[in-house]
């Protein structure tokens, strides 16, 4: 005897299942939240390039294991149920980010844009950072300060260097002027923009 | 039984246009190539109605086509014909004189004695003079025939014939397929204009072999309990459609009749396969189906002991023994708790009819326990919090975000806590079983309820879906209940006007149950126990 199948049921199940987990994924970091989405439809690596700068990123799979047990599904333990779901969409957040940032470490590394800080945050070494990083400016020129991602417990030390470069003119000074000189080389490659035979 | 589907159609052709096209179409399905064939009856044709060529025989054939027995009466005329149709040539562009061909009368019914015999000397005649001998291709050598291409012709009116192939192609499960099961098998009925007798039983007859088609469809895809789902859901539409046309009983008998058997006939496969797999029922989880099995688990056992005790009571209305189903059906029940699990008030027409299935076959304790159990988990589903069960008319699909609280766009979340349309029959089954204590631990919670309950106004409505007609009636309950009161309430039954045409086929409340489960009647549970 042949055990009826609902493939209905499969169907709708498998698309409520992707979207609680896509949900639990997104939401659970506001870095990861922010980022954009891209969604590739063919292929298995993906290549930017910008001037002669190519950058190469193979595709990570992502994955987590969930457990369904044969006494949850007989006994409809519905909250049983949710609760595996959302272990299993945690554990697949997990494997996201230790994914997403061994592979931003190695294209940062490649593109030699890494400092060193000796597990120190200082001003200086925020300031070589910005020196290395292709700074993004809004249509009225003011600058969009990149999203800082840090070990929580780094936090204090961070909130630290920033408030004492609040009253210490010498460093806005610094930070100004890298500002305008890096806003100055924006404009001049905008200006330059045209297209020739 | 699709022989007998298909001498029921055959009978049930009483002119011979009716026969032209399915015959066309059955030789093709033969090999043949059609060249010719008339489209006026009368001494032009010449004796041949059609004329086909069969490449692989290398061999003409003419065809003179009958509906109806041959009887004595009808000789001379026959005897004409079939010496225009053996020697009067043939005038068609493919055909050269000289060429050799079959000469065929077809009759839809059977030759009497007087005609075999006369065509026989006729051909007897026809040896002697090295001409072709007429073969016949009666009633029997036509179901033969029917039957062999039964999966590669359609049976379906000329105007319904892309419908019908559309719908045949895209079939893939019942679940998925029922609203266009639905809509088809009702248009078909109710869009052809049949206003004779006459036409009317070949509409019964043809409708019954499109519905074993379709049918045998998914049986052909490994799939019976779609295929059993599939011929409820035609014969409910054609109950509905005898009732509305208000036929007379010798009109429908026969079709009606065959439909059920059909029905008996898949049904009784399901009970052979559960038999030789017995230890298979004792679980009826499939860890195959994934994370879905959730929801697909109480489903799976609501469907299978639905069909086992609709066969059962099926077996004992026709006062046959069925201690083989009852067996399975407690087997089933026994060994898979996930049944008193409801996901949606959909289930209550399967819940319905395997509670009274139990009672029928003596397991009152088994239902008793059920009852219990079901009752407890629906009024779970109801507690602070929570949301009650989807209503009956939502599809199967809704319960996974029902369940899991999640909003799709297509499915908005449905709030029916302390609103009900199955409670009747769960209060119904408590009184009925006198589980005065099951109710009392609910009493609270069931006295806040909403019964919400549609009161169709006659054996039509009761049998039509989703009808304009009909009262939709709201009740609650009071805050003190009375035992007894209630007791009584649940006595009632439906009234005669309604119950006329289910006491003359007491199977068509059975099968409506099932094809619409939203019309479980609770009215009539003492009708089957």
């Amino acid at each position: 005897m042949k055990k009826q199948r609902f493939p209905n049921i499969t169907t709708t199940s498998n698309r409520v299942f992707t979207r609680i987990v896509l949900s639990i994924v997104r939401h659970s970091d506001p870095v990861l939240q922010q980022m954009g989405e891209q969604r590739i439809y063919e292929g298995d690596v993906m290549e930017t390039s910008q001037r002669s700068d190519i950058r190469v990123s193979d595709f990570q799979l992502i994955s987590s294991d969930f457990t369904f047990t044969h006494e949850m599904i007989g006994t409809t333990d519905f909250d049983a149920f949710l609760d595996e779901i959302s272990r299993g969409a945690l554990a697949m957040y997990e494997s996201q980010q230790r994914t997403l940032f061994s592979q931003l470490s190695e294209l940062t590394e490649r593109a030699g844009q890494t400092v060193d800080a000796g597990g120190k945050l200082t001003w200086e070494a925020w300031m070589q950072t910005l020196e290395k990083l292709d700074l993004q400016f809004d249509e009225r020129g003011d600058w969009v300060a990149p999203t800082l991602v840090i070990h929580p417990n780094q936090q204090a030390d961070l909130e630290r260097v920033f408030q004492e470069a609040s009253t210490d003119l010498r460093k806005q000074q610094q930070l100004e002027e890298l500002l305008q000189r890096r806003r100055r080389e924006l404009y001049a490659k905008e200006a330059n923009r045209k297209l020739v035979d | 039984m699709l022989k007998r589907l298909i001498e029921n159609w055959l009978t049930s052709l009483s002119e011979r246009k009716d026969l032209d096209i399915p015959f066309r179409l059955l030789l093709e399905a033969e090999g043949h190539v059609a060249i010719g064939h008339s489209t006026v009856h009368g001494p032009m044709e010449l004796g041949k109605d059609i004329v086909s060529e069969k490449p692989s025989e290398d061999l003409f054939y003419f065809f003179q086509t009958k509906t109806g027995d041959a009887k004595p009466s009808d000789w001379a005329d026959m005897e004409r014909q079939i010496m225009q149709m053996v020697e009067v040539p043939y005038a068609h562009p493919n055909f050269s004189i000289g060429d050799p061909y079959k000469p065929v009368w077809v009759c839809t019914g059977q030759l009497s004695e007087t005609v075999r015999t006369s065509l026989g000397l006729r051909n007897e005649a026809y040896r002697k003079s090295d001409r072709p001998t007429v073969e016949v291709w009666d009633r029997n050598t036509l179901i033969d025939k029917f039957h062999s291409a039964f999966f590669d012709m359609l049976f379906a009116d000329e105007s319904f014939v892309i419908d019908f192939l559309r719908l045949w192609s895209h079939l893939a499960d019942y679940m998925s397929d029922e609203e266009d099961l639905r809509e088809f098998f009702h248009r078909y009925l109710f869009d052809l204009p049949v206003a004779k007798e006459r036409e009317t039983r070949k509409h019964l007859a043809t409708y019954a072999l499109m519905l074993a088609q379709v049918s045998q469809r998914y049986v052909a895809k490994d799939d019976l309990y779609s295929a059993i789902d599939c011929a409820l859901l035609g014969a409910v539409q054609l109950y509905e459609f005898i009732i509305a046309q208000g036929l007379e009983a010798d009109v429908y008998q026969g079709c009606l009749d065959t439909v059920h058997e059909f029905i008996g006939l898949l049904s009784r496969d399901l009970v052979d396969q559960c038999k030789a797999r017995e230890e298979a029922l004792s679980d009826l989880l499939d860890p195959g189906s994934g994370p879905s099995e959730i929801f697909e688990l109480p489903l799976r056992i609501h469907s299978l002991a639905a069909k086992l005790s609709l066969h059962m009571l099926t077996k004992s209305l026709n006062n046959e023994d069925f201690a083989v189903e009852a067996k399975l059906l407690s087997l089933v029940l026994e060994n898979n708790p996930a049944f008193c699990h409801l996901l949606t008030e959909r289930q209550m027409g399967t819940l319905w009819i395997s509670i009274v299935g139990l009672l029928h076959s003596d397991h009152h304790d088994l239902a008793e326990r059920f009852v219990r159990e079901t009752f407890d988990w629906f009024m779970g589903t109801h507690a602070e919090g929570e949301s009650g069960l989807p209503d009956p008319y939502q599809p199967y699909d809704v319960i996974i975000s029902h369940h899991l609280g999640v909003e799709m766009p297509d499915a908005k979340h449905l709030e029916m806590r302390l609103q009900s349309y199955m409670l009747p029959i769960l209060l119904k089954l408590i009184c009925f079983l006198d589980l005065r204590d099951a109710l009392a631990k609910h009493w609270t919670a069931v006295s806040h309820v909403v019964v919400r309950e549609y009161l169709p106004p006659g054996a039509r409505e009761l049998f039509a879906y989703l009808p304009e007609t009909g009262k939709l009636a709201m009740y609650g309950f009071a805050v003190t209940g009375s035992w007894s009161e209630l007791v009584e309430r649940y006595s009632e039954r439906l009234p005669s006007e309604i119950t006329d045409f289910v006491d003359r086929h007491p199977l068509s409340l059975l099968v409506l149950t099932l094809a619409y489960p939203w019309r479980a009647q609770w009215r009539e549970v003492d009708r089957y126990t």
